[in-house]
């Protein structure tokens, strides 16, 4: 307790409630040396001495940023954050083959995907760039299934990378956590399909367009499995994209 | 005197014995990430209990140092960018910070004793006048001037200079 120390050499610990206001103005308000010094403050509670007898109101001390149980900051639903590109909506059910593939409830859904530019949030460099790490979560999302298997995202629609087909990453727990499925979901493609016309959209900012691209079948991960892998993708440029995919799981 | 531009790094370590709150919750929800996350490098037929044996098996779970940071994020967006536990010599200003990184020392799927995180906090560009007293002497403000409101930070265990610019 710095501060108090501070106040009683000032001899102002008696007039502290005044004092304290005026010195607020200059130090950082959510001062919190409490939360990591509470040994400190009992003795000097212990040690000070002239007040106890006062019939006067307590000093007041800031509550210090006392922290809060917090989610994952990957629980949302809004995946967005700082990335640009075409409105994009992503419909997951999950089903249970275990049973007779009805909706499983209370699933927690993981998704990943990269950005227009087919760029993941990762970690870049070293840790004296400029890069603001805290900042760089983006596309990615955690989402626990309703009573019908569904869990909805909000974010821009996927570019791609050499040598991938437009995929999102998905990676479905039971409810306690366990690992259940990872896996991919593949686009449509060909002319018309959203992926066509995503790519095509530099307005947007999809400058590659599909040079160089691979598709679903060159695809290795794709290439065996596309079948049920493929989602239905819907909508326009001006309105956004909606998917739709059915992955089914054993829990 | 010299003037030069640093960024300094303050690096704290969580771990089981932690008492602070707000380790304990960074504890608490990193390894349970981590507990969920992991699933995804290790393989089934050949599971590895700890993260370093994992990283050793597959050195795609590289990631996870990432990965379960994103579960340590809410906790540091409550510290609002100073990180109190560093505090100058007058005690009413904290190490101020713009970035974090997150990195796993250990884990253990089956042991949460064995979970071990280390979060460094990167202060922004500061001017840098040299060590004074044992304190490093700095300001916020990087632009030329005639004069500088300092701050002074004790030389201490856990705090580096982690990059240096000149001018």
């Amino acid at each position: 307790m710095k501060r108090k120390d501070f106040l009683r050499g000032l001899g102002l610990v008696g007039i502290g409630s005044l004092a304290i206001p005026i010195l607020n103005a200059c130090s950082k308000d959510d001062d919190s040396s409490e939360t990591s010094s509470d040994t400190d403050t009992a003795t000097d509670t212990g040690s000070s001495s002239g007040t106890s007898g006062d019939c006067s109101v307590t000093s007041s001390e800031t509550a210090g940023p006392f922290p809060t149980k917090s989610p994952s900051s990957l629980v949302k639903t809004n995946i967005v954050m700082d990335r640009t590109g075409v409105a994009f909506t992503i419909n997951i059910t999950i089903k249970n083959t275990k049973a007779s593939c009805a909706a499983l409830k209370g699933a927690i859904v993981d998704i990943w995907h990269c950005d227009k530019d087919g760029y993941y949030s990762e970690y870049g460099g070293t840790s004296m760039q400029t890069v603001d790490y805290t900042a760089v979560h983006f596309l990615r999302g955690r989402q626990i299934t309703d009573d019908n298997g569904l869990v909805t995202f909000t974010s821009i629609f996927p570019g791609w990378y050499t040598s991938r087909a437009t995929h999102i990453h998905v990676h479905i727990y039971n409810s306690s956590g366990t690992s259940l499925l990872v896996t991919q979901i593949a686009f449509p493609e060909g002319s018309g399909s959203a992926v066509a016309l995503v790519n095509a959209s530099t307005a947007n900012g999809y400058t590659k367009g599909l040079s160089g691209y691979t598709y679903n079948a060159s695809d290795n991960v794709f290439s065996d499995s596309v079948a049920n892998e493929l989602a239905t993708v819907t909508g326009s440029i001006a309105e956004g994209f909606v998917l739709k995919h059915t992955i089914n799981v054993a829990s | 005197m010299e003037i030069s531009k640093i960024r300094l790094a303050y690096r704290v370590v969580i771990d089981s014995s932690s008492t602070i709150i707000w380790d304990k919750y960074v504890f608490e929800d990193t390894f349970k990430e981590y507990k969920m996350q992991s699933q995804q490098f290790n393989s089934v037929e050949n599971p590895k209990n700890t993260f370093r044996e994992l990283l050793a098996e597959n050195e795609k779970a590289v990631q996870l140092h990432f990965l379960v940071g994103i579960a340590a994020d809410g906790y540091v967006q409550q510290l609002k960018g100073n990180f109190h536990r560093v505090s100058d010599v007058l005690g009413n200003q904290y190490f101020p910070f713009i970035n974090y990184q997150l990195d796993i020392v250990n884990s253990d799927i089956t042991d949460h004793s064995k979970h071990k995180i280390g979060i460094t906090f990167y202060s922004p560009l500061l001017t840098y006048f040299g060590i004074i007293e044992r304190n490093y002497l700095v300001s916020r403000n990087t632009e030329h001037t005639n004069g500088y409101e300092t701050m002074m930070f004790p030389v201490q265990s856990h705090l580096s200079i982690c990059y240096i610019q000149k001018e």
